[in-house]
């Protein structure tokens, strides 16, 4: 069975391209805007979740707060344009695993996605997930 | 310090307006007692200014009034022989007013100025972020479709079909980095840019920006070579910062070499300079007269030469400089007009293992 992806994002191209780049491996969701988001999470529980900082309506961090409490909890990664690393960071603290900046390199975007996947896997059965070279541990970056 | 006294007492209208009555009557307290003899006018000044920076022309000139009707009670109106002086004394009087009412326009033309260039400063750093939110967008949507579109194609081989390819990516990565640059650039200008000094190997970030220049390169016929030491040599920045530099110098140096032209990245650690780390970037370009090269590192300036030659802004430069700056080193030029130019920095070499760097811009937290 293949694995379920959610995209939130209010642009429409970001859907696309992000659609095209895994529908071969998995069930691709998409999803435009907070609210949408959080119905389609609710609804469909993805394992996976990319999910934009800046939209319209209910912005990437409402939507992550609206979370925490949810279970099964998906692996959420934060979409963010260079502009917002204090928000990434806060989202950080908020229950996202990571977040990565557009616009981003198709490889390591498919590398975070199987890698996260595959670690969950291997910690659902009991073992110690791979190790997760090359990422570096995030830096806290912020412009105050 | 003065600031927060200041604030304590005229930061909002109503404390402002206490604060100045209360001066008043302290000024006036004491011009009374004193009788004429040591000269208190000029303090009548601090009401007045208060009342205009907080409140605005109207409530100035009105201090302004207070004032003049305050120093009259004061000096003369109680004094004997003021009936028969009545006609200096009004004259001294108009000349107060229109003394202090000067004062309150021109306090309240300042005061104006200033609130509406803070609004342009803040309203520029915010249409900057939306634009550039609008950008990197578009760019996610443009290098994903190229990529999958590469990926995807049968003929994707071919010769030229993969130029095209290649000469596409090599577009939109360059304007990715001009966006980053012109974020930086506000970043910079509004002060809230913080660097992470982390140990790098230079040739990491100059290597990777040759590849992201070489589509470039071969269409304009340009020769590059790298110069480096066996062994890489490491100094203490923040990676983005650094990389950012040297993509700008080096597109820099693409931009202005003329076709079949050479390019010169070299990186050594110099004998008459231990401890440091010189990078440079050497081109056969067009060159910089003297008069030029000073002005070309403050700011959003081209030389007329490179105004004939290529398009864009002199922003690469002058954040190279500044990011440069952060890090307690400067963006220097050699260059001789016709001749060829060589941008190069220096950097304090460090000792021991550096961090493996990727092209990445993917971080995780620890799971």
């Amino acid at each position: 069975m293949k694995h379920k992806i959610l995209i939130i994002d209010d642009d429409e191209s970001v859907l696309f391209v992000v659609k095209k780049i895994f529908e071969e491996c998995c069930e691709v969701l998409t999803a435009s805007g907070g609210e949408a988001g959080l119905e389609a999470i609710r609804r469909e529980n993805p394992v996976f979740v990319f999910l934009d900082i800046k939209m319209p309506g209910m912005s990437g961090l409402e939507v992550l707060e609206l979370l925490k409490d949810t279970v099964p909890a998906p692996l959420v990664w934060m979409l963010t344009g260079e502009e917002d690393m204090e928000t990434a960071m806060r989202a950080m603290e908020s229950g996202a695993s990571g977040y990565i900046t557009k616009p981003f390199h198709i490889d390591q975007l498919r590398h975070i996605v199987m890698s996260a996947i595959a670690a969950r896997e291997t910690k659902r059965h009991g073992g110690t997930p791979p190790d997760d070279k090359p990422w570096h541990l995030a830096q806290k970056k912020t412009d105050k | 310090m003065i600031r927060t006294i200041y604030r304590f007492f005229a930061g909002s209208g109503s404390r402002a307006l206490v604060s100045g009555v209360a001066l008043f009557v302290l000024v006036s307290g004491f011009d009374y007692s004193l009788r004429n003899e040591i000269s208190l006018d000029f303090f009548y000044f601090l009401p007045i200014f208060i009342m205009t920076w907080n409140g605005g022309r109207r409530w100035g000139l009105l201090a302004a009034s207070a004032g003049v009707v305050v120093w009259l009670t004061d000096e003369r109106v109680f004094l004997p022989g003021f009936a028969a002086q009545m006609h200096i004394v009004i004259w001294n009087a108009a000349v107060r007013l229109a003394f202090f009412s000067t004062v309150v326009l021109l306090t309240d033309k300042i005061r104006v100025l200033l609130a509406r260039e803070r609004g342009v400063a803040k309203l520029k750093s915010g249409m900057i972020h939306i634009v550039s939110h609008e950008f990197n967008n578009a760019l996610t949507g443009l290098s994903a479709g190229l990529y999958l579109l590469r990926e995807t194609d049968p003929s994707a081989g071919d010769e030229s079909r993969s130029a095209l390819y290649t000469a596409m990516a090599s577009s939109q990565s360059h304007l990715t980095l001009y966006v980053k640059n012109i974020l930086n650039e506000a970043r910079m200008e509004g002060g809230r840019f913080k660097i992470e000094k982390q140990p790098l190997a230079l040739r990491e970030l100059a290597t990777a920006a040759v590849t992201s220049v070489g589509e470039l390169l071969r269409q304009k016929e340009i020769k590059i070579s790298m110069e480096m030491p066996e062994m890489p040599l490491l100094v203490s920045v923040d990676q983005e910062a650094l990389a950012l530099v040297i993509s700008n110098l080096l597109g820099n140096a693409v931009k202005y070499t003329p076709r079949g032209g050479d390019i010169t990245v070299r990186i050594e650690s110099p004998e008459e300079r231990r401890g440091t780390v010189v990078f440079s970037v050497e081109d056969s370009g067009i060159g910089i007269s003297l008069s030029d090269l000073k002005k070309i590192t403050t700011g959003f300036y081209r030389t007329a030469e490179a105004q004939a030659q290529a398009g864009g802004f002199g922003l690469g430069l002058k954040i190279a400089h500044e990011l440069l700056e952060l890090h307690g080193s400067r963006l220097e030029i050699v260059s001789e007009k016709g001749k060829g130019s060589c941008f190069f920095f220096e950097l304090p070499l460090l000792s021991g293992p550096g961090k493996r760097i990727l092209p990445a811009v993917a971080k995780k937290a620890s799971v």
